[in-house]
């Protein structure tokens, strides 16, 4: 057979092919052009869309995902806590939670968030690819990324809460979410500057301590009897992004400068929380040896010369401090984070001469550590 | 190019070269002006060296003459093998020995010490000298990156460092000893007159290095005595009341965890001893001239002024607050 004859020419191909090309260009600039393409969120994906674009989900997270979760992560009841808390505040409006609906505003969303607890969602990714969803979010959703790409720690307690939400009881999840805002804070009954603030008050309480119980996570710092000056400077740096959390800065950009003020007092008039009984006595004297003498042989000084009662007031005072929390912060530092403000870059010079083993111990020690002197208020 | 304008070019560059390397031959850091004993020695030394090795030069750049226009008789006589062995092994082996038995004898001198040396112990560390002084009465005292020596009376020199290797060198005074990790070395110098020198670290020790300079005063005997017991003693308290605001801010600051104030609650022995900074001619190793301004931009900007120095910096004061404290520190003289 001679096939020749009907095969075309290059020069017909050629005029064939670029003619449909155009023709299929000028149609969907046309359609985009003149708006006839919807964007209605009400309307929905075709079939084949919706199709498409969940198949580039799913593959693009799973090629992107690497890191690999920190050991017994999904029983990590400080995680958990802390997790769950965050996401009362930032992410059960779109996705609802253990006991309570998806908000109807957020229903009608393109693509619509699923409920987390009430449907099988999450069972479809793995663990270091949910650690990757929340870290970077997901484009064309309303997904947001973690407000601070710096604290890989703080995704990880989301992740932690994620795997336990699907069979938490509602009343674990209102307990877990309350932490110590069931209970108002004792100093807002008194005066009436406090309570201007004190519904922020009693919400800082769900993470924080409230002046008679301590944190509901570790990983949480203490509040009260801290220097005012320094809490003040914390909720400034936290609401311009100088200092890296992405769970602190959404809480403190809302608030405004008055607000800031009376809630440093507000917690630094608190009575400081009781230490903890050492539990490992040769840490222990490793931590008291450093915070009392320092490393001369790797240039650190003494913590207690600038941590102890008589320190500039923009110094935190450490004694009695969450201990994970404490680690947490001098990992920080270690990593090259925590280096926008003036009192962060001093620290950062100090901490990158401790290493794991001397930050575990000093935090061990601090975390039992009681000053000797209270810690002056704001009038002193 | 025409000869003339080659010859010219290269009068000129010699000219330069000569002209900026005779340039450094004056001033405090001057290893031409020497003064003290020892200098003399090691200067005596030096022209020896200059001059032999400049003979020596000058005989070979005749044979190599000889060698490339000379006769062909002559450049046979040198090409023999006898002429080759004399000049060649003989001739380097007699005159390099008596040199180095003649530079050895000048240097023991050095190494050894003489009776009745004042002992002093310095430290290399990065990037900063730390300097300890008998005090008289049997015990002794840190002082940082100055020296001051009493004219006539040998200064016997412990050198060591606290890290890496480091060199201490005065030119002045001649002698350049390394400080070498897990070693003591010694080196004695002697002030012949008064005055004022520079000296500085001579071998590469990291980043600041060329920031590690320090000033040896020589002073005479009676008023040495007076500067020792002064140094010695413990800090001034402070009388101003900036002075005082100061000295809260120095104690607030933690600055006791690494540096010493003698008389006062601040004992750290990581950074320089402040117990009499304003007494000094100059800060952070004769990199800034000492006053107060000079101690604020130091406390606030230092990672600019010494790249990579250990001390952070501290920007969290107000201004006011800065310069209570840099007039706290320029106070205690």
């Amino acid at each position: 057979m001679n096939y020749e004859r009907y095969m075309p020419t290059l020069r017909q191909a050629v005029a064939v092919s670029s003619v449909t090309l155009l023709a299929l260009f000028l149609g969907v600039a046309l359609t985009v052009v003149v708006g006839l393409y919807s964007v209605a969120a009400s309307a929905g994906h075709f079939g084949i869309v919706e199709a498409f674009l969940e198949l580039a989900l799913a593959r693009s997270v799973s090629l992107h995902a690497r890191a690999e979760p920190p050991s017994g992560l999904a029983h990590d009841r400080d995680r958990i806590t802390l997790g769950a808390a965050h996401f009362d505040g930032a992410c059960s409006s779109c996705h609802g939670a253990p006991g309570r609906r998806v908000n109807p505003l957020h229903k009608a969303m393109l693509p619509p968030p699923p409920h987390l607890s009430a449907s099988d969602v999450l069972d479809q990714w793995q663990v270091r690819e949910l650690f990757w969803i929340l870290k970077h979010g997901i484009k064309y959703t309303g997904m947001p990324a973690w407000p601070n790409l710096e604290r890989d720690d703080e995704v990880w307690t989301l992740v932690a809460f994620l795997q336990n939400v699907q069979v938490m009881e509602p009343a674990e999840y209102r307990r877990l979410r309350l932490g110590n805002a069931a209970e108002p804070s004792p100093l807002l009954d008194g005066d009436p500057e406090f309570r201007t603030v004190g519904a922020i008050a009693t919400a800082c309480t769900s993470c924080h301590d409230n002046g008679r119980a301590r944190p509901p996570s570790e990983l949480t710092p203490s509040l009260a009897g801290q220097s005012a000056t320094y809490l003040a400077d914390a909720l400034h740096a936290y609401a311009d992004g100088t200092r890296a959390s992405g769970i602190m800065e959404p809480v403190a950009a809302v608030l405004d400068d008055a607000e800031i003020a009376l809630l440093a007092e507000h917690f630094s008039g608190l009575e400081p929380i009781a230490p903890v009984a050492p539990r490992q006595q040769a840490l222990w004297e490793q931590g008291r040896r450093i915070a009392t003498t320092g490393l001369p042989e790797a240039d650190v000084p003494a913590c207690l010369s600038c941590h102890d009662a008589h320190a500039l007031e923009t110094f935190p005072r450490l004694s009695g401090q969450n201990a994970r929390y404490l680690r947490t912060q001098l990992a920080l530092w270690r990593d090259g984070g925590r280096r926008n403000t003036a009192a962060g870059r001093i620290m950062a010079v100090i901490a990158q001469r401790l290493d794991a083993d001397a930050s575990a111990a000093v935090s061990h020690y601090f975390e039992q550590h009681r000053l000797a002197d209270p810690p002056r208020g704001p009038d002193a | 190019m025409n000869a003339a304008a080659t010859q010219f070019g290269l009068r000129a560059s010699v000219a330069a070269i000569v002209g900026v390397a005779v340039s450094g031959c004056d001033g405090v850091q001057s290893a031409l002006s020497f003064d003290g004993s020892d200098a003399a020695r090691i200067t005596v030394l030096t022209i020896v060296m200059v001059v032999a090795a400049t003979a020596i030069f000058l005989l070979v750049m005749t044979v190599l003459a000889f060698a490339l226009w000379g006769s062909a008789s002559a450049r046979k006589r040198l090409a023999s093998p006898s002429v080759v062995f004399a000049g060649g092994v003989v001739f380097p082996c007699v005159v390099l020995s008596a040199l180095l038995g003649y530079g050895f004898a000048v240097m023991r001198t050095s190494t050894h010490g003489e009776p009745g040396a004042l002992e002093l112990s310095v430290v290399g560390e990065q990037w900063w000298w730390r300097v300890q002084y008998p005090d008289g009465r049997g015990g002794t005292f840190e002082t940082a990156n100055e020296l001051v020596v009493p004219v006539g009376r040998p200064v016997r020199i412990a050198l060591t460092t606290a890290d890496v290797l480091h060199s201490f060198w005065v030119p002045a005074y001649a002698g350049k000893l390394d400080m070498v990790p897990g070693r003591t070395n010694y080196l004695t110098l002697t002030a012949s007159s008064p005055g004022l020198v520079r000296g500085q670290c001579a071998e590469y020790c990291g980043g600041a290095h060329a920031l590690m300079s320090l000033f040896v005063r020589a002073l005479p005997p009676a008023e040495f005595a007076t500067w020792r017991e002064r140094e010695a003693a413990d800090a001034e308290r402070a009388e101003t009341g900036r002075q005082r605001r100061g000295a809260t801010l120095f104690a607030g600051a933690g600055c006791g965890g690494c540096h010493t104030i003698r008389g006062t609650a601040a004992n750290g022995l990581i950074g320089p001893d402040l117990t009499h900074l304003g007494s000094r001619h100059s800060l952070a190793a004769a990199t800034l001239p000492n006053n107060a301004a000079a101690i604020a931009r130091w406390i606030a900007h230092n990672e600019t002024i010494k790249p990579g120095n250990l001390m952070p910096e501290y920007r969290v004061f107000s201004d006011a607050d800065l310069h209570a404290l840099a007039d706290y520190l320029f106070a205690l003289k």
